[in-house]
């Protein structure tokens, strides 16, 4: 929250010992337009970069001026009212060659080298004469922002900085230390009593611009670290099942090995150590795949039109470090249990032929419950209470305790396994002859095999249940909001939601002389020393929102201004400063004020916000006039159609600013949602495919076992379509219930999670076409994890498979 | 031989088979250039040390595996020809198997398991036919247990009745009574015995016990992929005879 500098320090600064050039510059919106023939056509934006206007001053180098390692290729420095230097992926948008600038800048034949800028502080748009064109290191332009460079006084006139500057900067005589020079300015601004000015050093400036960059990249890390620890978690799920499945497999084996004279420690040892080498190898394997996946998914998202910075693939060797220890350590972790299980085996065994292994009976039951009522309260705590000194916040709460959760419900689920097969068999059963019979009757012979595989996709499943639930929620109570409390026809914002000029919902106003039209202004402020967003709003804020004031609140604020508070928000006041009807708050630009409260409102789900402003004081405080967005109440008895072409011929001078009525208002935030449901759908769909492969992967395994049976079957007379229609319907009856399971569980989550964000003006909403193609989802993962094992299955040599034992 | 064959009906029959294993120095002659015939109605047993071909002799009648040369003939289909998905619906309407163990699909009961051919075929078993086999075997108490429910002997009966649900041309028995004790032995022989006699069935046995053999009307000798004898109306004392003199 920086708020802008008075331009008399600069003749403070001016006159420290070892300062060599002070320079005022301004960074402000500033949207450059294209021109042909003379009329606005194309507003100038890369995807959601900004549009930045900036300072070219006389004193200093432009790189220095701006920033970076910007240059001049062509053109000189604009020095007056009516010029502007711009970068060259936006000059050549604009359709401004060399040859037409160098002509404007040396012979003032300016001809075409025009654009128009549209400001946002409320300065009229205006057209200039383009002088200069500059690049940006070697791209042209920073990660897509435009950059529109004025000389300082007309940048201060333009972007609505009278007589104060966004930054002043300074530079040293050479041999006077940065933070020697830094003190003394500090000195020096202290000795004239100016106070609100930050004075950093260009290595502070830059670390903390550096910082920032690398917390906003850590946000996106950790969000795909998460994905990629869920797909470890449903792999882990894969891996104890595989190494349970070969332990039972082997209990003849490991029998005689025990008869031998083998330590039930030995006998655990070979199996750690079989999953040891197997961890490392994976591991090695899925690094190399990584790397190559990491380049395919860049394309994937493309098609989702996810935006990515794009750049080199690095590979860090932290990364190959980590990926390698994980990999292993999950692997071994994951066949403990089985090899615990491989140690209990007796002697005896190898002379028996059961292969179901010893049953873990009530205490995987126990634990299982245990674990998931423990999850489950942690959950609850976690969302619905405020967690403090717990590492990582309720988020990381929630998601341990999700985990749980999945692992207990995972433990309990041989269960439910043996019912939901045979309810799940019922089609195939009936409909598929015996194939289909035997189908149900394999999923259900070994209930903790099936439950253990259907897990895994438990979890995925679970997972985009949530997100799908939660995505509906949104929709529905943004559906909600705008029928019951959303007065105005119209909504008024850019395309990318960034904020829009004050002049083009002046020119609205113009344009339909009775319309109410209301501006929302962003804006902090500090309250009880904690930054608080404040939208600044035009008193008419009764005609185009319904905000549910409580009785006389919005007279009030019509008649003289203040604060209108959330219901919450005004509850949690001290009871002395509600009693009062002020706050006493802290803008960035004007200090501590004291602003009434107007009153009380009842419903933010609209706006978002828990204190409105008045205009009039927001204003005051502010020096910010762009508007985030603006909304458009009609006169009575004007018909929609004709004013919607109205509005879009005032709107027609701002390319870029967009008049939605409600219907399309309602789109566009809908494909923001859906947006983000693709990218979350996308990262979740992993750990549904490594569910599948763990489902074909238990097929293969048990079609081994199974090998004389299924030898038997064809030789008296199965054909190889059943064996494989039997194969088919045994996956599809496993992933079904996992994805069942999945739904289940995601529901329960998503209610709750929905149930905490209640507070925030979401309501549950349930969407059964979601649950139903997640259900098919699993239909779709069983058939496709059975078509290679039901292949293997169909082309056993009946009779070597007759003949195996 | 020519002389039995000539008048009563054949049931199936392998002309010039041989079956090769392995090539050049390695190569084995498991069948050699081997006649024989099968007669319908007739308990026939194959007996011979191990190695004489007497078990690829049976897998090659039965369609679960194939010659290097010569015919096999099923009636008067020759199977030899036939195409897998042909030899599988071959052996699932008119053959029955009853193999030496762990004949039974543990998922299904042993009236599931009985009637499993005719499930894959998508027939219903004839209801008289069926009660007749259940309580020929005595398994009316035990139709809705699984196989792990069951005795060996048990279990073997459920296999034969499998064997004899789809009224097959012809039932082929790898050493049936392989696994079992002697008193469940005597039930299964006398069971099969019952199935020629009484309900016309043709039955291809192969076994090394001479008390098996001596149930069936005919036994045919092996070694070598050869047939070295013949004994018709065998006991168990002529059958070890013969054994003896093969031996020499």
């Amino acid at each position: 929250m920086r708020e802008p500098v008075d331009e008399d320090v600069v003749s403070t600064i001016e006159r420290v010992d070892g300062v060599a050039i002070v320079e005022g510059a301004v960074g402000q919106l500033a949207q450059v337009v294209k021109l042909e023939d003379g009329k606005p056509t194309d507003a100038i934006q890369h995807g959601q970069a900004p549009t930045l206007g900036v300072t070219w001053g006389p004193n200093r180098e432009l790189n220095q001026a701006i920033g970076g390692d910007g240059r001049p290729e062509v053109g000189r420095r604009p020095t007056n009212a009516r010029e502007v230097a711009l970068d060259e992926v936006t000059a050549k948008d604009a359709g401004i060659t060399f040859a037409a600038v160098r002509r404007c800048a040396n012979a003032s034949e300016c001809g075409r080298a025009r654009v128009q800028v549209v400001f946002f502080g409320g300065h009229p748009s205006e057209i200039f004469r383009v002088v200069a064109i500059f690049q940006f290191g070697t791209v042209g332009n920073l990660a897509g922002a435009t950059l529109a460079a004025f000389d300082p006084e007309t940048a201060q006139v333009m972007m609505s900085r009278d007589g104060v500057f966004d930054e002043i900067h300074v530079e040293a005589t050479p041999g006077v230390p940065q933070v020697k020079l830094r003190n003394r300015i500090r000195g020096a601004l202290r000795d004239e009593g100016v106070t609100g000015v930050e004075v950093l050093t260009g290595e502070q400036l830059a670390k903390d611009q550096s910082d920032e960059i690398r917390d906003n990249l850590k946000f996106f890390n950790i969000f795909l670290l998460v994905f990629a620890f869920i797909a470890l978690f449903v792999g882990a799920f894969i891996i104890y099942n595989t190494f349970s499945i070969i332990v039972a497999q082997r209990t003849n084996e490991l029998g005689l090995l025990r008869g031998l004279g083998a330590s039930g420690r030995q006998v655990m040892g070979s199996v750690a150590l079989e999953a040891l080498v197997v961890g490392l190898l994976s591991s090695l394997v899925g690094l190399v795949a990584g790397v190559g996946v990491a380049l395919g998914l860049q394309e994937l998202m493309k098609v989702f039109d996810v935006q990515l910075p794009s750049g080199d693939t690095v590979i860090l060797a932290r990364t190959v470090i980590v990926s390698i220890v994980v990999g292993t350590l999950v692997t071994v972790v994951s066949a403990i249990s089985p090899a615990r299980r491989a140690a209990r085996v007796a002697p005896i065994a190898a002379m028996t032929t059961d292969m179901t292994g010893p049953s873990s009976g009530y205490r995987r039951y126990l634990v299982g419950g245990v674990l998931t009522t423990f999850g489950a309260v942690m959950l609850a705590v976690g969302l619905f209470t405020d967690v403090e000194g717990f590492p990582g916040g309720s988020a990381a709460l929630v998601g341990i305790a999700s985990l749980l959760v999945f692992v207990g419900v995972a433990m309990l689920s041989p269960l439910a396994a043996q019912p939901a097969a045979r309810v799940l068999g019922w089609f195939p059963a009936r409909f598929r002859g015996v194939a289909g019979r035997l189908a149900r009757e394999n999923a259900s012979r070994n209930p903790r095999r099936t439950a253990t595989t259907a897990a895994a996709l438990m979890i995925g499943i679970a997972l985009m249940t949530l997100v799908a639930i939660l995505g509906a929620s949104i929709r529905s109570t943004l559906a909600n909001v705008l029928e019951s409390d959303f007065k105005a026809e119209f909504v008024l914002r850019t395309k990318n939601f960034a904020p829009l000029s004050p002049e083009a919902t002046e020119a609205v106003r113009d344009a339909v002389p009775n319309a109410k039209v209301t501006d929302f202004r962003f804006g902090n402020l500090e309250l009880a020393n904690e930054t608080k967003a404040v939208l600044g709003v035009d008193p008419n804020i009764g005609s185009t929102i319904d905000v549910h004031p409580r009785l006389g609140a919005l007279e009030a604020f019509r008649q003289s201004g203040g604060m209108l508070v959330f219901k919450d928000a005004y509850e949690e006041f001290p009871a002395r400063q509600r009693e009062a009807g002020v706050l006493k708050v802290r803008f960035g630009a004007t200090g501590r004020q004291d602003i009434p409260i107007a009153g009380v409102f009842t419903k933010k789900d609209a706006i978002g916000n828990e204190f409105l402003l008045a205009m009039s004081d927001y204003e005051e405080n502010f020096t910010d006039r762009s508007v985030t967005f603006a909304a458009v109440k009609l006169p009575a008895g004007t018909s929609v159609g004709p004013a919607a072409k109205v509005i879009d011929r005032a709107l027609a001078a701002f390319p870029g600013v967009l008049s939605e009525d409600q219907e399309e208002f309602k789109k566009g935030q809908e494909a923001q949602v859906a947006q983000f449901l693709n990218l979350m759908y996308v990262m979740l769909a992993l750990a549904v495919i490594i569910a599948i492969l763990g489902i074909a992967n238990t097929l293969a395994l048990s079609i081994y076992e199974r090998t004389r049976e299924l030898g038997l079957l064809r030789a008296v007379g199965m054909a190889r379509k059943q064996v494989k229609t039997m194969i088919r319907y045994e996956s599809i009856i496993i992933a079904v219930f996992g994805a069942g399971l999945g739904i289940l569980l995601g529901l329960v989550l998503v209610r709750a999670l929905v149930g905490a964000l209640e507070s925030e003006g979401i309501h549950f909403a349930l969407s059964i076409g979601s649950l139903v193609v997640l259900v098919l989802l699993g239909l779709l993962g069983g058939w496709l994890a059975s078509i290679f094992p039901a292949r293997r299955a169909a082309r056993l040599d009946v009779l070597q498979a007759v003949q195996s034992q | 031989m020519t002389t039995a064959s000539t008048r009563t009906e054949v049931a199936a029959r392998a002309a010039h088979a041989s079956k090769i294993y392995g090539a050049g120095e390695n190569e084995v002659h498991a069948l050699d250039n081997l006649d024989v015939e099968f007669e319908r109605n007739k308990f026939t047993a194959i007996m011979g040390p191990s190695g004489s071909g007497k078990s690829t002799l049976l897998h090659c009648l039965a369609g679960l595996d194939r010659l290097t040369s010569g015919e096999i003939f099923l009636g008067d289909v020759e199977i030899s020809a036939s195409s897998e998905k042909k030899l599988t619906l071959i052996r699932r309407d008119r053959l029955g198997f009853v193999f030496q163990a762990y004949n039974l699909i543990p998922t299904l009961n042993a009236a599931e398991n009985m009637t499993l051919p005719l499930d894959l075929a998508g027939k219903k078993p004839d209801p008289e036919h069926f009660d007749r086999i259940v309580d020929t075997l005595r398994l009316r108490d035990r139709l809705s247990h699984k196989p792990s429910e069951l005795s060996g002997g048990q279990q073997q009966r459920v296999a034969v009745g499998r064997a004899l649900m789809s009224k097959p041309e012809i039932i082929f028995a790898d050493e049936p009574t392989g696994n079992l004790d002697s008193k469940a032995s005597a039930e299964i022989l006398k069971y099969m015995r019952t199935a020629v006699d009484e309900l016309g069935q043709t039955i291809v046995m192969v076994t090394h016990d001479p008390t098996a053999a001596s149930y069936s009307d005919r036994v045919v000798f092996l070694a070598d992929g050869r047939i070295v004898g013949e004994l018709v109306n065998p006991t168990t004392d002529s059958v070890i005879d013969e054994m003896k003199t093969l031996g020499e």
